[in-house]
């Protein structure tokens, strides 16, 4: 592939071409993510989801501040305020179900759950600061032991098979998987 | 002899658009009064308008689903048993105290438990107080003004009255007093009571708490709940034993599939049946589910299980 | 048969695609996706910036891996071949519908065989549907439904993908500020690098040497038999797998509570159908693209950029499943798909 100077000029366009890239990338280095004038979208994103992260802990605040008291029902009143005002909020639908297990109604805190992770699955993600998937975990494990029995006792009945699907669908996102 | 014949062919013409035109008359007919005609016996809630109003949309519903005309008789929470008994209905929407009583009582089956408010087909009761009144704990209440909801209201009542027995209280010697607002809309009464001084106490249904803070009539920071009972079943409807089991199971189907889209005919106007009735769905709870109450009327010593 | 080393070398890529698939998992990967070819390129085309969902985001060394394996083992036994020019933009799109048929059904023909070797019985549906897919495949073939041939020379550009892969290793070890890497969710869980690339590059040359494919396997059983080394390797496969996944405690049969796997078995059915039929159409499954893509293929290179675009796609327009459901735009690419390979059978059939 080298007959004539058409191909040598190629040949030493292609030299000059790669020389002065593999140049370029080593003086410069580095450079772009230290200066921060490049784009660093990772760092960006980053910046943003934690900035969201805190938003939503300051924005919930006090519902987690009641419910830690050990006030649930005050805690779930507030949280209805908050619900009304972000209605596709993610958080308000997990903390609700944290909320209504500890009163003892585990099937509306299953049916929270799911509602909060098909918004978002970051809630069953252990690497999220936003996870309660051990809380979520465990109320799933319970929950599902408990439906065998009630459905075995009461075979037919429609609302227990619609809790089963839910608790599945919980059980299919805490498995994993690539989502 | 030809004019004869005309008139011969026109008079049959006549004859066959005179019976199409009677046919089209019956065929635009609704056929009323040969449905079959059943009735539902319906709780009054807080008034017997408001609950003719919020289920007359469910009744006609009902009433297409089913195709057959449900008539709504609304009856006193006192009087139930008695017009049950009367063969007054055969369908009856109640709370589910009352439901436990028609069950043990007169045989009435369990058809669909009503979803409502953050604990779906269950609610709870509770204890409040005004929040900054000085009453933080159940044990601050002996020897307060209280305000308990009607006798029959499984979360206005019996749920709190049980707390306190657990909590060993006995709301007839403890109490400074307790009273039970007259006239409609008793819950709202004794929380707004609570909020404005009125008790110091009162036996609130946490799904009137929840109601009146979304409405904004009071807010959340207004109150403290002092205890809260496990969530129980509450709006219930049943059918009583022996009804055709086709109706029964037709009946059940049209609650069960109920959306949120799902309108009936009211004085010709269509009205979302869910929303008119404040009613997020109907589910099938296990009688079963309905212990809980069993449990707590035979230690508050309440009907059916009452002992003299 | 068992005296050709074709068998045993298909036997021995069957066997380490099995093993590595349920390894890779136990390394890092997401469950049951140790190998996934469609969730691979999903990742790894959210990585480059191509879509927005930042739980898929992750430019995967497998994929390059099984793209350079190919190439150096090409070169190393003189197969490597510039060749191209076979109907490259019906390719193209035909690449995005096999992304789409795989997205909606949760995942690549091999990761279908994982879930069911992890007891996923889900995935019934979807092996029902390869099957399927292959056999309409086979019948279009054999009525006369056929890309026209290849062109074999330097300027179909045959080369190219190597060195578009070699770019993405270049990208993988520097991490240039632009790619996107997540944080969370699927994209965020994954095998050490160095053993990811060291995998895709083993199963890279391994399968290049063998042809060894998934559709491939199948449509050669349906063509000869049990004559074929393909079906023993398919069978390799997931006998492997499975005592992978019984031996690491990842077998859990059932159908509920599988993890990245629906209910809706008509969709699973109907997405791998797709991808079957799609398979026999343009000459293997997702990963075999790759690998001829990376012995000079540019007809499988263009195939290849259809699943970049398709994988992009699946996840900017909501079209890929999750375990809540097929969403109705995953329905509507399904049908779109099938609806373009039924036409393309009708124009591209050969009636003389």
């Amino acid at each position: 592939m080298c007959k004539d100077s058409f191909d040598k000029f190629c040949w030493a366009l292609l030299a000059v071409a790669l020389s002065v890239l593999v140049a370029v990338l080593v003086l410069n280095g580095g450079r772009d993510n230290k200066s921060g004038s490049g784009p660093n979208k990772a760092l960006e994103r980053e910046m943003a989801y934690y900035a969201r992260v805190e938003l939503i802990n300051k924005l919930y605040g006090p519902v987690d501040k009641l419910r830690s008291a050990g006030s649930n029902q005050e805690a779930l009143l507030k949280l209805d305020e908050l619900n009304r005002k972000y209605p596709g909020e993610a958080h308000g639908h997990i903390l609700q179900g944290l909320i209504l297990q500890n009163l003892g109604a585990p099937d509306e805190a299953i049916a929270s759950f799911v509602e909060g992770i098909r918004l978002n699955g970051d809630y069953v993600d252990d690497k999220s600061p936003l996870s309660r998937r051990r809380e979520i975990q465990r109320l799933v494990d319970t929950s599902a032991k408990d439906i065998t029995a009630r459905i075995a006792a009461n075979p037919g009945n429609r609302t227990l098979a619609g809790q089963l699907q839910k608790i599945n669908y919980l059980k299919s996102r805490l498995a994993g998987g690539c989502e | 002899m030809k004019r004869g014949m005309c008139n011969r062919r026109f008079s049959r013409v006549l004859l066959l658009v005179c019976a199409i035109l009677m046919l089209l008359l019956v065929a635009g007919c609704k056929g009323e009064g040969k449905r079959p005609v059943v009735k539902i016996g319906y709780m009054l809630c807080n008034s017997e308008e408001e609950t003719m109003h919020r289920f007359k949309p469910l009744t006609s519903y009902l009433s297409e689903k089913v195709g057959v005309d449900f008539v709504m008789v609304p009856v006193d929470t006192n009087d139930f048993e008695k017009r049950f008994k009367n063969g007054e209905f055969a369908f009856t929407h109640t709370n589910s105290i009352l439901y436990v009583i028609l069950h043990e009582n007169q045989g009435v089956e369990l058809l669909a438990s009503e979803k409502r408010g953050k604990f779906g087909p269950r609610t709870a009761g509770a204890i409040i107080a005004r929040k900054g009144s000085g009453i933080e704990k159940l044990a601050d209440i002996k020897g307060k003004r209280m305000a308990f909801g009607p006798m029959l209201a499984p979360t206005g009542y019996l749920a709190e009255y049980d707390l306190m027995l657990a909590a060993g209280i006995n709301p007839e010697n403890d109490l400074a007093h307790y009273t039970i607002p007259s006239g409609s809309f008793k819950h709202e009464k004794l929380i707004y009571g609570v909020v404005y001084g009125k008790y110091d106490v009162a036996a609130a249904p946490i799904l009137d708490i929840e109601n009146m803070t979304r409405d904004g009539k009071i807010a959340a920071d207004d109150i403290v709940i002092l205890a809260q009972s496990a969530p129980i079943p509450y709006c219930t409807f049943g059918s009583a034993k022996g009804t055709d089991p086709a109706l029964v199971k037709k009946v059940k189907d049209a609650l069960l599939n109920l959306k949120a889209t799902d309108t009936g005919e009211v004085d010709g106007e269509r009205l979302k049946v869910l929303k008119a009735a404040w009613v997020d769905g109907y589910v099938e709870l296990p009688d079963s589910d309905y212990n809980v109450i069993r449990d707590m009327a035979k230690r508050v010593n309440m009907p059916p299980y009452q002992k003299y | 048969m068992t005296r050709s080393i074709e068998f045993w070398t298909t036997i021995a890529t069957a066997l380490l695609l099995g093993t590595l698939g349920v390894l890779l998992s136990v390394w890092g990967n997401p469950e049951n996706s140790g190998i996934c070819v469609s969730c691979f390129i999903e990742n790894s085309a959210g990585a480059l910036g191509l879509h927005d969902n930042t739980n898929m985001q992750y430019l995967r060394p497998e994929l390059i891996g099984f793209v350079l394996g190919s190439t150096a083992s090409a070169i190393a036994f003189r197969d490597f071949q510039s060749r191209g020019g076979s109907a490259p933009l019906s390719r193209l799109f035909l690449g995005i519908f096999l992304i789409f048929g795989c997205a909606v059904f949760i995942g690549c023909p091999i990761k279908l065989f994982l879930r069911l070797s992890a007891g996923d019985l889900t995935a019934v549906a979807g092996v029902a549907g390869l099957l399927a897919g292959v056999w309409m495949g086979l019948k279009g073939l054999a009525r006369g439904v056929e890309l026209v041939r290849q062109d074999r020379g330097n300027a179909n550009g045959g080369h190219l993908m190597p060195i578009l892969f070699v770019l993405l290793l270049v990208f993988l070890i520097t991490r240039p500020g632009f790619l996107l890497f997540s944080a969370k969710g699927g994209g965020a869980q994954y095998a050490p690098w160095l053993l990811a690339l060291g995998a895709g590059v083993g199963l890279g040359a391994l399968a290049q040497r063998t042809r060894f494919c998934i559709t491939g396997s199948i449509r050669n059983t349906f063509l000869m038999g049990l004559r074929v080394p393909a079906i023993w390797g398919l069978l390799a496969f997931i006998a492997a797998a499975a005592v992978a996944n019984l031996a690491t405690g990842r077998f859990n049969l059932g159908l509920y509570g599988q993890p990245g796997a629906h209910l809706e078995y008509v969709w699973s059915f109907l997405g791998m159908g797709l991808v079957g039929w799609i398979s026999v159409l343009i000459g293997g499954c997702p990963f075999r693209q790759l690998i001829k893509a990376g012995e000079g293929d540019a007809d499988a290179g263009l195939v290849v950029i259809g699943m970049f675009i398709g994988g992009a796609l699946s996840q900017s327009w909501g079209i890929a499943a999750t375990a809540a459901g097929v969403p109705l735009y995953g329905k509507v690419a399904i049908l779109l798909g099938f609806a373009s390979v039924a036409c393309g059978s009708l124009v591209c059939r050969d009636r003389t």
